[in-house]
């Protein structure tokens, strides 16, 4: 499977995964931050694209970890939409790749299925050419019915226009049912992309910078953040257990804060009626009208 | 028995890890303890302040760039910060030419909480949160000696004060969706019916100006952000706003002076950002 490689273990990462596993909680949901493409083209005198499609390689890697680690769901953080303001050429052959790994994926459905692997894209996909459009809506509806593994892919995706796009949603899809009083911070987080996805457990951003760069920014607020500086097409397995270590080590400190923001959210769920049926039926409808759109943008 | 085999060796690697933190934490806090003896037992004020102006003065003449405002992210579980160094950050801030710094304080009342009323003065803006430090202007150097009355200048102008603000959990997802509430208010007026025909950067905008509205101060979004606590997390600071922010994470238990500070601002003024380029 293009997307989930098979990686060969050495008997020592093994043996590491498997400790890892049984004494350690394993985070549910990993985000990852795919930085220093570029940086790695450039130190080993390789084309940008070349860059990309090795960083895409080492995606491939870093899936068939999670999912032999036991990581349920991860984010990976493609392509921003300030990322449009490079080169035309650098942005046609991101697109180029995309298209290509859509492709694939579409064509080893079965394999995906077999796996229970659910490829959900998110961000501004109408900003994206009309054939990727189709591609990506594509998999999104072909994968829709798998729940053992997800996949979200950001593409088109800043963490501003993404709040932004739920505000749009109130103002748009609420009917007069809806009253002021229901609009939380409950409802809103329900209008983002991440819809059906708890936050990231753990957010693993590369090339050692340390910003978040517009990502997820409403969803991580009780994330790990963990920094490494090794470029993205040269992860190993080992950084990568090393970030799950530091996860156990630093999750335990949160917890408390967790449990907190956990009550908080269900106190305010109760205390504005959010499962109540007004709210409950604007989100069914919600759900609807997106699943509308990729029917729309995968039969252009 | 490989099961047990792996069992035993997560184990041992957690119990390493666990023996290396406590390792690490009381090396930390031994250290800590020496250089805050030092620092205040030892070395007399002025000797302090003259030693962390030469170290900002080198650290000043070094940096590509100064970020306008520094967020400071107070964990929930932190102990040492408390309004003491909030103040001495305050200086360094001020000293390194920082204009606005705002305090994230995710402590409850009575477990740590700094309230900026108490160190710095009020300026009336974004419901009690905004303030000026110091208080009262420090004098400056060219103040006349001969007892003349200056009126509160100093041949002809004031010393420099910093902006700071108290940001709080409710300016983050909060704040945001008491804005969305007030665009769903008025979903039906020109303005918003405006907005919706348009292109999604507009009600970008129009969101962004209603939160600054909110937030009650004019400040750049936040460039550096110092982390304290034992891992990095954001605790939900202002999400709409830190989305460029470059943290850094001071852990519980280290001891914060001004070379530590000096040492943030040379990490941010060597990191390069991109803008998505």
């Amino acid at each position: 499977m293009s997307w989930v490689s098979d990686y060969k273990y050495t008997w020592a990462e093994r043996l590491t995964m498997q400790a890892l596993r049984s004494c350690g909680h394993i985070p549910h949901h990993v985000a990852f931050v795919m930085d220093g493409n570029r940086r790695f083209a450039r130190s080993q005198q390789l084309d940008k694209i070349e860059g990309h499609s090795r960083g895409f390689a080492k995606l491939a890697d870093c899936l068939r970890w999670c999912l032999d680690m036991g990581v349920r769901e991860v984010t990976t953080f493609a392509f921003s939409i300030e990322n449009f303001k490079r080169s035309s050429e650098e942005v046609e052959g991101l697109f180029n790749l995309a298209r290509e790994k859509f492709a694939r994926l579409l064509e080893e459905r079965a394999r995906l299925d077999e796996h229970g692997i659910r490829i959900r894209v998110i961000g501004n996909i109408e900003l994206l050419p009309l054939d990727l459009q189709k591609l990506v809506a594509s998999a999104m509806l072909s994968t829709e019915r798998n729940d053992k593994l997800f996949l979200n892919v950001a593409f088109a995706y800043t963490s501003r226009d993404e709040i932004t796009q739920a505000v749009e949603t109130v103002l748009l899809h609420a009917s007069d049912d809806l009253r002021p009083e229901d609009i939380t911070e409950r409802l809103l987080e329900e209008c983002l992309y991440t819809r059906h996805s708890p936050p990231p457990d753990l957010v693993f951003r590369t090339s050692g910078e340390t910003r978040l760069s517009d990502f997820m920014m409403w969803q991580l607020s009780t994330s790990v953040l963990y920094f490494s500086n090794v470029l993205w097409p040269q992860i190993t397995f080992w950084h990568f257990l090393a970030s799950i270590l530091s996860y156990q080590r630093d999750r335990w400190q949160l917890d408390d804060y967790r449990r907190a923001e956990r009550l908080q959210s269900l106190r305010l769920a109760k205390r504005s009626e959010f499962y109540g049926e007004r709210v409950q039926k604007f989100l069914t409808t919600i759900d609807e009208d997106r699943r509308k759109l990729l029917v729309r943008l995968a039969s252009n | 028995m490989i099961e047990v085999l792996c069992l035993l060796l997560g184990r041992l690697l957690l119990l390493l890890v666990g023996g290396y933190e406590l390792l690490w934490r009381i090396r930390e806090r031994l250290n800590a303890l020496v250089r805050w003896s030092y620092d205040h037992l030892w070395r007399s004020r002025a000797a302090r302040e003259l030693h962390e102006r030469r170290v900002l003065t080198a650290c000043r003449s070094q940096l590509t760039k100064t970020p306008q405002h520094l967020v400071l992210v107070i964990s929930p579980s932190e102990a040492a910060v408390d309004a003491a160094l909030l103040g001495r950050i305050f200086g360094f801030a001020l000293d390194v030419g920082i204009q606005h710094v705002s305090v994230y304080d995710k402590r409850e009342q009575g477990g740590g909480f700094v309230e900026l009323a108490e160190l710095g003065q009020s300026t009336g803006e974004g419901k009690g949160s905004c303030f000026k430090w110091p208080s009262k202007p420090k004098m400056s150097e060219g103040e006349p000696l001969n007892g003349q009355k200056t009126n509160g200048y100093v041949n002809g102008s004031h010393s420099p004060q910093l902006q700071i603000y108290q940001i709080s959990t409710a300016d983050g997802h909060a704040l945001i969706a008491d804005v969305c509430r007030e665009l769903y208010e008025d979903r039906r007026t020109p303005m918003v019916q405006g907005l919706l025909s348009q292109k999604r950067e507009a009600l970008t905008e129009q969101i962004n100006a209603m939160l600054t509205k909110r937030l009650g101060f004019v400040a750049p979004e936040p460039e550096l952000g110092i982390v304290f606590a034992r891992q990095t997390c954001t605790y939900g600071l202002l999400p709409w706003h830190v989305r460029f922010t470059e943290f850094h994470t001071h852990p519980s238990g280290r001891h914060f002076d001004v070379e530590a500070f000096a040492n943030i601002l040379s990490k941010y003024s060597r990191c390069e950002q991109r803008w998505g380029k």
